[in-house]
């Protein structure tokens, strides 16, 4: 890999001291791989020159500022879980946010300010000890709060939280350039309660609808809404490892496995749960899921697996889990709870009591990574935003896709996948899931991958979400949305220097280009140097 | 089977979910001490995670990288606690604790390591048997006659290093409280260093001498019971014996305090005396999370990653948790208070692998980190199993004006007795 010049690495080792900067391969080594989706979202990756862990947004901006000035991309990582953000050119600086990981919480205001090392174990720990909790996203809770709220801030609880975009409230944002940026409230009197103003509102920018992968600067700091939840304190924690839980005071916490013999049964209990606005969770959750959650190893879950699929015959039940709390009384819980049962004898689905201890793994998703389990690697499609409706339609499309490639993919018997639903319903969430053998079959999930995505073009549904490499497939589909994309990102970021392997689909040939501009630039700084030292 | 090679689909499969630097996260109670890795905590580069170290491991299989000072540091810059292996193991089938074992092993057959504190030490102990370079005979000067390679013994207690020659109250606790019990113990006079400090640091060589000794001795004796107070030395009968020698040993091994817990259940120890102390229960990695049973596996992995035959796993479910505290709570006085880290998600001591004879630093730092959070439950003193863990965070406890005791020292004040 190539060495950074001298006299840049002497300007960044300036900014934070000596202990905080290393260009030592061994060291970088370890920030040359992605997580998720490792050999696949990491490709052509190499490894960085130069990994520096600032300190504060002064040191940030000053970091942004010199890779601005000579030219050198740079690429910010914290919690480091879903890193879509493997270095692939040469001279890349990795910007460590660890030593960035204070936290605040406002509990009149119901906010909490995160910097990027927060993450949603940490937040909703403190946060139940106040009487407060926000979504923690399936993907477990060692995610950064912040970078997943800029990303996508899906979750369990989002039935009634939301979506990401509307929990952000103020933001301080390192713009490319080293700028700095306050958003909302923060911009004029400081204060991170509000996102709307005084002052500018770039939330939707800083955001994009699915995150830029910290394509568009470093945002440093981030306000994000807290919601009430009628509990206070630090619950107790039963069983040791691997099986371990929370619950919540049974009065006031409730949780449901419903069973529908069919998805459309499922969607419909779902979709009349949403209309009569009750419940704090509903989702649907693929079935092989509760087999993930149980087994002990890798050989139990395709045992167990295996032998009751059989016996299901293909007639694989749709989950649906359901939480009701009493946010107001106790009342609330009987209410709803009776309203659940009825439109459950209507639809002609089965509610069963779920585990009490469900409550530890949606408020602080701890076996999520157990995706990996049943082939060491997993990838997610069909990212569509829209209705129940549109949940079901690519779903099943996608299935059909997805079935092509069973085997080697694992048959999960799925027809369908995650459902999550937002804002009491009003907003749908799929994602069809496929496991996979991580050292074999990786170059069947990226063929499989970009067939999924193509599927939901053809029959015209909204694919709202992709990773970077996928613009440049949907984009033409969906008003060239990658244009405007691509013309944010010269506008904010002309020298393409923030994340450059992401958020670049669009940019593919710009940054072979200035991949030549940097090295030309980093070349003249070394032979500068090199005279300099002869002269001298 | 303690080959880096062996363990490549550990090192490729590692997903970087970053589990293996958090407590889990059902059991977290605080943003403070939420936190799990010490290395990590403390050197912050990704590199001195579990996580780092795979990366490096696969960086040096696939030669990527060459063996350098900073592989070293990075390597060895780890108390080998395990909470990243037991913390991976919530969710993954994988081995990252024995990747980071077999890295130190592959070092040491490379020529460069272990650090130079390691070397001093094994060279100490290949000479003089234990690590402390002390004469051989002062290793059991302290035990009356009586218990000497006694002949109608039904247990040996293996004192270990660090009792024989530092924490000599421990050991002295130890014999009596076995005595006071009934049991015929005896403590052999040509006991070794048990192998523990040498194998951590990746010598598996010098560690097998000691081992097979130590095994021939306790053998020869016909008694098959062996029972001690370190919890380095436990796990190291226990689990490393079988997985270094590649067979069992033949042992029943226990700690004191598995012991205790019995003797109290059938009478045979009676407390008498009240010991009026708020104490905090410090779980050593080795006698907690590490503990379980080592289990033969040989075969190979198949597609999906499924072990073909298929492999049983140790996640630190069954350590030894509950009888200390059961033991604590037993003693008339003793109000017992939790730390927020416990049981598999201890935050380590900061002595082990080797850390606290080449680090020093690094070692404190963990130690005062341990006893902050001890100090928050308002104890007055804290208590271990471990008189390695004892060492290391005694200085910082009283610093911190708190008390440290190892078990035993407690059980001998409630029997009224003296050593």
């Amino acid at each position: 890999m190539e060495r950074i010049p001298r006299e840049i690495y002497h300007t960044l080792e300036s900014i934070v001291g000596s202990e905080y900067i290393t260009e030592d391969p061994v060291i970088c080594q370890a920030y040359s791989r992605g997580g998720y989706g490792k050999d696949i979202y990491d490709r052509g990756r190499v490894r960085p020159a130069c990994v520096i862990l600032p300190g504060c947004t002064e040191e940030v901006q000053a970091i942004v500022k010199v890779c601005n000035r000579y030219k050198i991309p740079y690429i910010p990582v914290s919690t480091f879980y879903i890193g879509f953000c493997a270095p692939t050119k040469p001279y890349t600086i990795m910007v460590d946010l660890k030593r960035m990981d204070k936290l605040w919480i406002n509990e009149k205001n119901m906010y909490a300010v995160v910097e990027p090392y927060v993450n949603y174990a940490q937040l909703n720990t403190e946060a139940l000890k106040l009487g407060l909790y926000t979504n923690a996203p399936l993907c477990g809770a060692q995610a950064s709060v912040l970078a997943n709220h800029l990303f996508q801030g899906m979750g369990q609880n989002v039935w009634r939280t939301g979506f990401a975009n509307k929990r952000i409230l103020a933001v301080e944002w390192v713009l490319p350039d080293g700028e700095l940026l306050h958003l909302g409230s923060a911009s004029i009197i400081k204060d991170y309660f509000w996102g709307e103003g005084p002052g500018p509102d770039l939330r939707g920018l800083v955001r994009g609808w699915f995150g830029h992968s910290g394509g568009l600067g470093i945002v440093t700091r981030i306000a994000v809404k807290l919601f009430p939840i009628p509990y206070r304190g630090v619950p107790e924690v039963w069983g040791v490892t691997p099986s371990t839980g929370f619950s919540l005071p049974s009065e006031r916490f409730r949780w449901y496995n419903v069973i529908c013999p069919t998805l459309e049964k499922a969607i419909k209990f779902m979709r009349e749960v949403s209309k009569a606005e009750i419940a704090a969770v509903c989702m649907r959750i693929p079935y092989v899921w509760r087999y993930l959650r149980k087994a002990t190893c890798r050989e139990e879950l395709w045992g167990y697996w295996l032998e009751d699929k059989a016996k299901l015959k293909g007639q694989i039940p749709s989950i649906v889990r359901v939480a009701i709390w009493g946010f107001s009384s106790e009342k609330q819980v009987e209410y709803e709870e009776k309203v659940l049962m009825d439109i459950a004898n209507e639809v002609g689905v089965t509610v069963k009591p779920a585990s009490p201890y469900a409550a530890g793994e949606c408020l602080k998703p701890a076996a999520s990574v157990r995706a990996f389990l049943p082939g060491g690697n997993f990838m997610g499609q069909k990212f569509n935003f829209d209705s129940l409706d549109h949940a079901v339609k690519v779903l099943k499309s996608g299935y059909k896709i997805k079935r092509k490639h069973i085997p080697p993919f694992m048959d999960d018997g799925e027809e369908a996948g995650w459902i999550l639903c937002f804002d009491f319903g009003y907003h749908v969430y799929a994602e069809l899931d496929y496991y996979f053998d991580a050292q074999e079959d990786v170059e069947e999930a990226i063929k499989a991958e970009e067939e999924l995505l193509k599927d939901d073009l053809e029959i015209k549904a909204y694919p709202g979400a992709q990773w970077g490499h996928l613009h440049e497939v949907s984009g033409p589909h969906m008003l060239n949305y990658h244009k405007l994309m691509e013309k944010i990102g010269k506008t904010f970021d002309p020298n393409h220097l923030s994340n450059p392997p992401r958020f670049i689909g669009t940019r593919k040939e710009e940054s072979t280009i200035l991949t030549e501009v940097w090295r030309k630039i980093c070349q003249s700084v070394i032979e500068e140097e090199k005279r300099r030292r002869k002269n001298s | 089977m303690l080959s880096l090679e062996n363990y490549r689909y550990d090192v490729e499969n590692c997903v970087r979910c970053s589990n293996c630097k958090w407590v889990d996260y059902i059991c977290m109670k605080s943003k403070r001490f939420s936190k799990i890795c010490p290395s990590h905590t403390k050197y912050l580069f990704d590199v001195y995670s579990c996580q780092g170290r795979m990366d490096v491991a696969r960086g040096l299989m696939n030669k990527e990288l060459d063996y350098t000072e900073t592989v070293l540091d990075v390597v060895y810059k780890c108390t080998m606690c395990g909470a990243c292996d037991i913390m991976c193991k919530r969710c993954l089938d994988l081995e990252p604790l024995e990747v980071l074992e077999t890295l130190r092993i592959r070092l040491v057959e490379e020529g460069l390591g272990p650090m130079p504190a390691h070397k001093a030490y094994i060279e100490r102990a290949e000479k003089t048997h234990n690590v402390f370079g002390e004469p051989h005979e002062k290793r059991f000067s302290w035990v009356p006659q009586e218990f000497l390679n006694r002949k109608d013994a039904d247990v040996i207690f293996f004192v270990g290093c660090l009792s024989s020659y530092r924490s000599l109250e421990v050991a002295k606790a130890t014999l009596k409280i076995l005595d006071t019990a009934g049991v015929k113990v005896s403590v052999l006079t040509d006991e070794w260093c048990c192998g523990s400090p040498i194998f951590r640091v990746g010598d598996l060589k010098t560690a097998k001498k000691l081992m097979e000794h130590n095994l021939s001795l306790i053998k020869d004796t016909g008694v098959n019971k062996v029972v001690t107070s370190c919890a380095g030395c436990y796990k190291m009968f226990k689990v490393d014996y079988p997985k270094i020698l590649g067979e069992e040993t033949g042992l029943e091994v226990a700690h004191i305090v598995e012991y205790i817990d019995k003797f109290l259940d059938e009478g045979k120890l009676k407390f008498s005396k009240e010991v009026n102390l708020k104490v905090t229960y410090h779980d050593p990695c080795h006698l907690g999370r590490l503990s379980e049973p080592y289990v033969f596996w040989k075969g190979e992995r198949k597609r999906y990653g499924l072990t073909d035959p298929p492999k049983k796993w140790r996640r630190g479910t069954y350590g030894i948790y509950e009888p200390p505290r059961k033991v604590l709570r037993s003693i008339p006085g003793i109000t017992l208070v939790e730390m927020e880290r416990i049981k598999e998600n201890a935050w380590c001591c900061g002595a082990g692998g080797g850390v606290m004879a080449q680090y020093r630093d690094f070692a404190e730092w963990t130690a005062k980190e341990r006893i902050e959070e001890a100090k928050v439950t308002g104890a007055e003193a804290v208590v271990s199993c471990c008189p390695f863990c004892k060492l290391n965070l005694e200085p910082k406890a009283k610093e911190a004006g708190m008390q440290m005791f190892d078990l035993t020292e407690l059980i001998i004040k409630a029997l009224g007795l003296e050593v």
